[in-house]
This record gives C-alpha cells, structure tokens and sequence, in this order.
C-alpha cells in the first residue's frame, strides 16, 4: 500500500479538483454555447485529469501518515442520514441554481461570472467533494448504515418502545397512533388505482387489532368478576397480552392475591382467638367443678351459723354464675368468629314461637308475665337452624323474664313482608334504659349499669351473631322503658304443611 | 339401710386427673352407697379393670398418659361396662366422638352432683337389673323407657313415674312412631281429638313438664328431644 498523504499534500489536491472541475464545467458549458470541439476536448481532459486527482483522493480518505487503518474526520462521525437531511436542502437549492445558470451565463458581466462561481460553484463543487469523501471514508471504515439515526433505531427499537413509547400516557399514546392511523390511510387514499384496496387491507388490521383488544379486556373483565365472587386465588393468563392490559391484568392478580392474604391472616387471627377462649375457659371450668362441688358439700355439713350459710349462699351463687359465664364466653366466640356449624331447613317460625312459649310459660307467670302472642294463622316458613333460633329466642325470653317490670305484659309478634319474616319481642324494662340500642349489642354491657342482676351481658350479643349467622338482621330499639328486639329472617316459599296422621 | 346395702356391692371407677374431683365425686358417690376405686390416667383405669370386678366408670377426656377417648376405644375391645365421660370440652364434635366410640353417656364440666348420681343410677340399673328382662307384650319400649298400655304404666329405667292422661297420651303418641317428628297441631288433634285452634301453646307446657318428669337434664333430653320450629320426637335409642 502506498504511503498516506499528508493533510496539506490532501488539501491542495481538493483545491486541484475543484479548480479542475470548475474550469472543466466552464469550458464545456462554453463549448456547448459556441459549438467549438477543441474547448470541448480541453473541458473533457480537465475533467478527466480533475477526476483522476479526485480518485486519487478518494483513495487516500481516512488514511493518516502515522496511523493505521481508517481514522474518522468530524464529519464522518456525524450520522449518515442526518449529515445528508442538513445538507440536502442547501444542496439541492444551489444545484438548482446552478443547473438554471447554464440558460444565462453568456449575458452574464464579468463581475457577475466571478460573484456566480463564487456562491453557486463553489459551495456546490465542496459540498460534492465533501460528500465524496466521507462517503468512502464511511464505505471504507463500514460505517455507512452503522453511523446512522435509523440504524440506532432499528437496534434500539425494543429499548426505545419499552422506555419512550410505553412511558408515554396513555392517553398520548392513543392520540398520536390514531393521527399516524389517519395519516397513512390519507397516504394510502391518495396512491393511484389501488388506494382503496390498501386502505381497505388497513382497515381490517386496524379491526383485528382492536378486536384482539377488546378481547383481551373481555378476560380481564371476567377474571375481575372471579376474583369479586371470591375466588381470590383466581389468576388471570397474561400470555400474550398487550402491554397496557397485561400490566392491567397483573396488577388484578396481585390485588387478588392481596385479599387471598388478608382474609387468610384474618382467618387465621379469628380462628386463633376462638381457641384461646375455648382453651381458657376449659381451663377454667376445672377448677370451677371442684369449686361448685366443695361449695355444695360444705353446704351439706350441719352448720348452725346463719352467717357462715349466709357466705356459702354467696360462693354458691357466685360459683353458678361464673359457670354460666364461661359458658356464654365460648359461645359468644363461637358465634361472633362463625365457629359453629349452621344446619339449615326449612322450618315454621309460629311453631318455634309455640313451643319456645311452651318452655317459659311458668317462669313468664313467675314474675308475674303475661305473654301476648300475635301470629298469623298459616305457617311462616324460613329456612334456618332451629336450635341456633331457639339460641335467640331463650336469650331474648329470659331477658324478658330477668328485666321486665313485674305484672306487665309481654309481646310476641310475627309479621311478614316483601318474602321476609319479622320477629319482634317487646318488654317493659324494669330499669330506665338510658342507653343506646348499638351499645347494648356490644359484648358485657347490660341495661343495669349496677350490673347487679345475674347474667353475662353476652346474651344480645350472641343473639345477634347467630342471627347473622343465619342470613338474618338483628335490630334493637328502646322507647322509653320499652326495649324491642326484631329479628328478620329470609322466608322461604310457603306450601301447605304435610299432614301424615290425617288421612 | 337395706339399699345402701344392696348399692355397696357396686364398685365404681373414678378417673380424672384431678384429684381434687375425685374425692369430691367419691363423697358423693359414697354417701349413696357406692363402693368407688380412683384412677389418675387411662392406664391405670385399664389396669384397674382388669384386676377389680368394677360395674361403672365415670372418666375425664383430657387427662395425660392416655385420654379418656382412647381408655374408653381400649376397654371396649373387651367389655362392656357402662362408661360415663367427665368433659371440660362442651362442643358437640366431641360429645359425638366420645358417644361414637363406646361411652353410654357423658357429664359436662362443671357438673351438678345430682345429675352425676342420677345418670350413674340410670346406666347401672339398665346394665345391671334390666340387662336380662324379657320384653312384655303390649309394651312400648325405647332405651330406658317403657310404656305398658295394658297397666298404663310408665316407667324410666326401672323406677315408675307418675304421668297425667294427657302426658300419657302424648308420650304413647311419640313412642308409637320413634323418629317421627310430630307438630304441635298434629299432637293436639290426636290427644285431644279436637281441631286445633290457638291451642298448640297448651301442647308445648304439657311436653315441657313430661320432659322434667322422664328426663334427668330437661334442657339437654335424652328423649323426648324438641325439634325447634318443627316439632317433638321421641329420640330412636340406640
């Protein structure tokens, strides 16, 4: 290989080619003005002479005395395709001019030739030149798609549409893709003959994307709606999706898996503190049984002392109540967490209301009660657990019978509207009720703020967990001294009772 | 005291871990007449069993060294007393498994010593008097209870009580059908023979106070079992 050149020995060989090509295009422009061959064959060997400098030249870009291989200038640097939008404007602007100056360079003073060759030439003449160069500095150093914008878009296209496109909002998004939708469907009109086939072909790909949309929704909407029902381990597929949906679809399923994990730990917690209460109150009742047990055989001793019988009264009392306590404890935990198990059928409220009466008749008549009952003829069926209603019931009837006012009446009434079954207890209370209804439904708290009377203030509580344990709505209103309770069960369809022993 | 007497030659079991239950629950049994033996585990009651001629066992379900619940699964592979479990646990599951397994009755925690001496007499007499009895005819029988149309008389395992007529004739009415569940106005109309109007109220006191008289814990029935918003049934002994 021949040595390179040095920079001057490159620069004056530019100044050569452009002095060449200048009057080169002078004399043929000349020649071609007057008609004379022997300009013509000067022009032609200018030419030829400026073009064999100009390859010489060619060959030598990018090559450096004391360097190996290709060494790029600041202009090869710049990428190729924004290097050729900068100057193709300018470019094709004086080529124009040039090209138009052919028409009238003979009327042309001498000052204005000069001033010409000066704007129009020149600068056309170097920009060739230049380009020439970098070109082959670019073919030579194999740079020429490389060092371009498109081509840093084509490589970086996945980078680009994650963290520029996809950062974009959405609704930005929607807008630019639609005015790029409406923009090639104006190109695509405007093509001849076939413009209406190729718009018609971007038609049904705008339609199958939006449908493949639309049914990607249609999953995540669904999926939604699974895991609103409860299924919260439901997860929805996002193979395939879109971006914008699959993110949709993803953050569903961690919402989902949320719930599943917040519902677990309340589980877990509720079912915890069940056990805790069953455990203690286990705990409890055994020495509870030696206590009653010792109680009641001391009782048995021949004691003469009325006080000493007076303080056994005392413990005995005591005692029962404590066992009731832990009784109701277990119950009131179990209810309340849904620890208990519901066994639903279909049964008759007025019976259950007969056969509860039935069972408090004479401790109602006891404290001087009198039960008015107000039911309907025909049966009200509901679908329930008896044994949890009867829970209710007795929990309500012995309020009844542990704070009403002695010698006043006692209702119990069933009404049914709109397929439900309304049971109301109404009493006098013994005790002015200055407290509200919600309060008295907390757990401990009774009516008597003394808290002098027997029992565990968990009754109304209870009955109000297993009220709800069974569909149904618990109310409690007071009026005054009128306490009400109102239990509301769904009904189930009414049918005629079977009669098996009447035929 | 000719029955205290004939009571000694009973021997009954005791087994809980706590002591303190043991000795109150002896006192008791004893002032009835009761011979008692007294074990602190399941191990050492079998081992009791085996060397004591023993008529009864009343025993605890959490104890250590072998619970009530698998004490009474092993005596069951080679005997047959009655067995009365003792539970803290008053959940139903557990009653249900115990029952299941080969135990005769169960007492919760903190029990009532009437009712504990009142079930021991009830499985002694029908393992130990009534074990053999023939069946008479015109008998209504179910578990320890018997109904003799032909005396009209009615007695709970062993002992006579004293119904009413119309107690009478209910209780016939429901040990006629065992298992059926009867409504209020069903049983009106056939004890009373009359419509029923506004008078079922009547039928649930009458059933209430035939519950106190047959039964040892009316709130908990053995059976005349109440089937809330339904009914009564007489129980199907087992």
């Amino acid at each position: 290989m021949r040595p390179a050149w040095n920079p001057r020995a490159k620069a004056i060989g530019a100044l050569i080619v452009l002095t060449g090509l200048l009057a080169a295009f002078l004399m043929l422009a000349d020649s071609l003005e007057n008609e004379s061959t022997a300009e013509l064959l000067c022009g032609i060997g200018v030419l030829a002479a400026a073009t064999v400098v100009w390859v010489q030249l060619l060959s030598q870009a990018g090559r450096r005395p004391s360097r190996e291989g290709i060494v790029l200038n600041w202009q090869d640097r710049i990428p190729f395709d924004l290097y050729l939008a900068v100057i193709a404007f300018p470019y094709a602007l004086l080529l124009c001019f040039a090209a138009d100056s052919l028409n009238v360079i003979s009327y042309f003073t001498h000052w204005e030739f000069t001033l010409y060759l000066l704007v129009i030439y020149a600068p056309a003449a170097s920009i060739t030149l230049a380009l020439s160069f970098t070109l082959a500095t670019r073919i030579k150093s194999k740079t020429l798609w490389s060092n371009t914008l498109l081509c840093r878009l084509y490589l970086h296209w996945g980078r680009i549409w994650r963290e520029v496109i996809l950062r974009l909002p959405l609704y930005w998004r929607s807008a630019v893709l639609f005015c790029g939708y409406v923009m090639v469907s104006a190109g695509l009109m405007s093509v001849m003959r076939v413009g209406f086939l190729l718009c018609l072909l971007l038609q049904v790909t705008a339609l199958f994307f939006l449908l493949r949309w639309i049914a990607q929704w249609s999953v995540i909407r669904a999926g939604t709606a699974t895991i609103l029902s409860g299924d919260t381990d439901y997860h929805i597929d996002t193979q395939g999706m879109l971006p914008d949906l699959r993110e949709h679809a993803n953050q569903l399923n961690c919402l989902g898996l949320a719930i599943n994990h917040a519902v677990e730990e309340r589980y877990k917690s509720e079912h915890f503190k069940a056990e805790l209460i069953t455990n203690v109150s286990h705990d409890l009742k055994t020495p509870l049984t030696s206590i009653i047990n010792y109680v009641d055989l001391l009782k048995k001793e021949n004691i003469d002392d009325e006080t000493v019988r007076g303080y056994l009264d005392v413990l005995e009392r005591k005692s029962q109540r404590l066992k009731k306590l832990t009784e109701d404890l277990v119950e009131a935990s179990k209810a309340s967490t849904g620890n208990l198990s519901v066994e639903r059928e279909r049964l008759d409220l007025v019976q259950l209301i007969t056969q509860a009466t039935g069972e408090y008749e004479e401790k109602m008549t006891g404290q001087g009660l009198s039960l008015r009952l107000t039911l309907p003829t025909k049966p009200v069926y509901v679908v329930a657990d008896g044994r949890h209603l009867w829970r209710i019931l007795d929990n309500l009837l012995s309020n009844c019978v542990k704070y009403a006012l002695e010698n006043t009446r006692v209702y119990l009434e069933i009404s049914v509207f709109q397929k439900q079954a309304a049971l109301a207890v109404k009493n006098i209370s013994r005790e002015p009720l200055n407290i509200d209804p919600d309060a008295l439904l907390e757990r401990f708290v009774r009516g008597d703020t003394s808290r002098a009377t027997e029992g565990s203030g968990l009754g109304l509580s209870i009955a109000r967990s297993l009220t709800e344990l069974q569909d149904g709505s618990f109310e409690l209103s007071i009026d005054g001294d009128l306490f009400k309770a109102t239990i509301t069960l769904p009904m189930d369809a009414p049918e005629e009772p079977e009669h098996p022993l009447s035929d | 005291m000719m029955i205290q007497e004939v009571r000694l030659l009973y021997t009954i079991l005791v087994c809980d871990d706590d002591q303190d239950i043991v000795s109150a629950l002896e006192i008791y049994l004893g002032s009835q007449g009761y011979r008692t033996l007294r074990a602190g585990g399941g191990a050492e009651a079998l081992s009791l069993v085996r060397q004591h001629e023993i008529h009864l066992i009343l025993m605890d379900i959490m104890m250590p060294e072998m619970d009530g619940i698998h004490a009474t699964a092993k005596l069951r592979e080679t005997c047959n007393i009655p067995i009365i479990l003792l539970t803290a646990k008053s959940e139903d599951t557990d009653k249900i498994l115990g029952l299941n397994i080969g135990a005769d009755d169960y007492i919760t925690k903190p029990f009532n010593p009437v009712e504990v001496i009142a079930r021991v007499k009830s499985q002694l007499r029908r393992y130990i008097t009534l074990g053999g009895q023939e069946k008479k005819e015109a008998c209504l029988e179910n578990g320890g209870v018997v109904l003799d149309d032909g005396a009209k008389e009615v007695t709970v395992d062993g002992e006579p009580v004293n119904l009413t007529p119309i107690e009478y004739n209910i209780l016939k009415l429901l040990m006629e059908h065992p298992g059926r569940v009867y409504s209020t106005t069903q049983i009106y109309e056939q004890v009373w023979n009359d419509p029923a109007v506004g008078a079922e109220n009547t039928v649930a006191v009458h059933i209430r106070h035939l519950r106190e008289k047959i039964e040892i814990d009316p709130a908990s029935p053995r059976y005349i079992k109440v089937v809330w918003g339904l009914g009564y049934k007489m129980e199907k002994a087992l």
